[in-house]
């Protein structure tokens, strides 16, 4: 089993990559998340107020962690993160649109699944479609209804929040 | 949290909802500052400064706007919802937050929190005024509501639970908030 207590642990200190509405976004080379984009401008959203910080296995933290999460789901791992979000930020309501999502789909099945990493905290919560994940026990995994449902996460707690996220494909 | 029923049948809450997003709310909380005397404010203004949050009165995204019955809606809705309740009402406010702004984790500390903590048979209560809405949450202590119907009452824990919203969706969230003496 993973120790995540270890493991947030050690990527706690480190600063990771910050993702928001502008040059930081995540990928989107050919512009096809620009849609969401202006969706958040329209509703008002601003770099301020959109944030979320991403780890990577192999980079911030070890890669057999994910080896062992893809055995414990049996899945092949296709990527792999952990999503970090501060006391007073927001993920917007969005689907991943990955720029690799075609090629990803040739490999199989794809599922998609969230780890609660973190211990149960007030304040934090994950939206996916028309439901809510809130004061999960730590270790907790969810497998998603669909790999490109829309969800959306915000933090109005004391602590950060932090959940791993799995693609991966049968 | 106790669910209590649905208004939407006796209150046209979309009415309401749609009165107000034209309208200057009554003012942009939160209103207190942690200087203020008043129980428990500075604990919360403390944890708040720790935790890095930004108001919106300095740029940031913490507050929400604060709406009123006589200045903003009319106090029929508040005698209906307070009949369906069973309640005689001391306070009631609705509450809107914009999108990707939210409510820090706090407890309503009141200008008359000294004189409210002596009145028994307290209960405190919100209404889903919005449709549901992808983002639209409340969290009181250790759970959440989230994509509610609209009209839905849920009696909170205890007048002074801990709480807090969010809204990591499209549209602006109104939350109907409602405390007074059980009939």
């Amino acid at each position: 089993m993973i120790d995540w207590n270890q493991v947030l642990d050690i990527i706690k200190d480190q600063d990771g990559e910050v993702r928001s509405m502008g040059g930081t976004f995540y990928q989107n080379k050919d512009g096809r998340f620009n849609e969401i984009i202006t969706m958040w401008t329209n509703a008002g959203y601003t770099p301020q107020k959109v944030e979320w910080i991403n780890y990577y296995p192999g980079k911030h933290f070890d890669q057999s962690i994910s080896d062992e999460f893809a055995k414990q789901v049996g899945f092949t791992e296709v990527r792999s993160w952990i999503s970090k979000i501060r006391p007073g930020k927001n993920a917007p309501w969005h689907q991943d649109i990955d720029d690799s999502m075609e090629e990803y789909l040739k490999l199989g099945t794809l599922s998609r699944f969230t780890c609660h990493i973190g211990k149960p905290a007030h304040g934090q919560i994950l939206l996916v479609d028309k439901e809510s994940f809130y004061m999960v026990p730590q270790g907790t995994i969810v497998e998603w209804p669909e790999v490109m449902s829309w969800h959306g996460s915000s933090n109005c707690g004391y602590e950060d929040h932090y959940l791993y996220h799995f693609l991966g494909y049968k | 949290m106790k669910y209590i029923g649905n208004t939407g049948t006796i209150i046209d809450w979309q009415s309401v909802v749609d009165s107000l997003s034209n309208q200057t709310p009554g003012y942009v909380g939160p209103r207190h500052s942690g200087n203020d005397d008043i129980v428990g404010i500075s604990d919360v203004a403390k944890k708040w400064d720790q935790a890095g949050f930004l108001l919106i009165k300095d740029g940031g995204n913490a507050g929400w706007d604060m709406f009123f019955p006589h200045a903003n809606f009319d106090q029929t809705i508040v005698d209906t919802f307070a009949d369906y309740v069973n309640v005689d009402p001391i306070s009631c406010w609705i509450s809107r937050v914009q999108p990707g702004c939210l409510t820090p984790w706090h407890w309503d500390a009141n200008d008359n929190e000294k004189e409210y903590s002596t009145i028994k048979n307290m209960v405190r209560m919100s209404c889903n005024i919005s449709k549901p809405q992808v983002g639209h949450v409340i969290m009181v202590e250790n759970e959440c509501l989230y994509f509610q119907e609209q009209g839905s009452v849920w009696q909170w824990p205890d007048r002074t639970s801990w709480h807090g919203g969010i809204n990591c969706g499209m549209t602006p969230k109104y939350l109907f908030n409602f405390f007074g003496v059980r009939r």
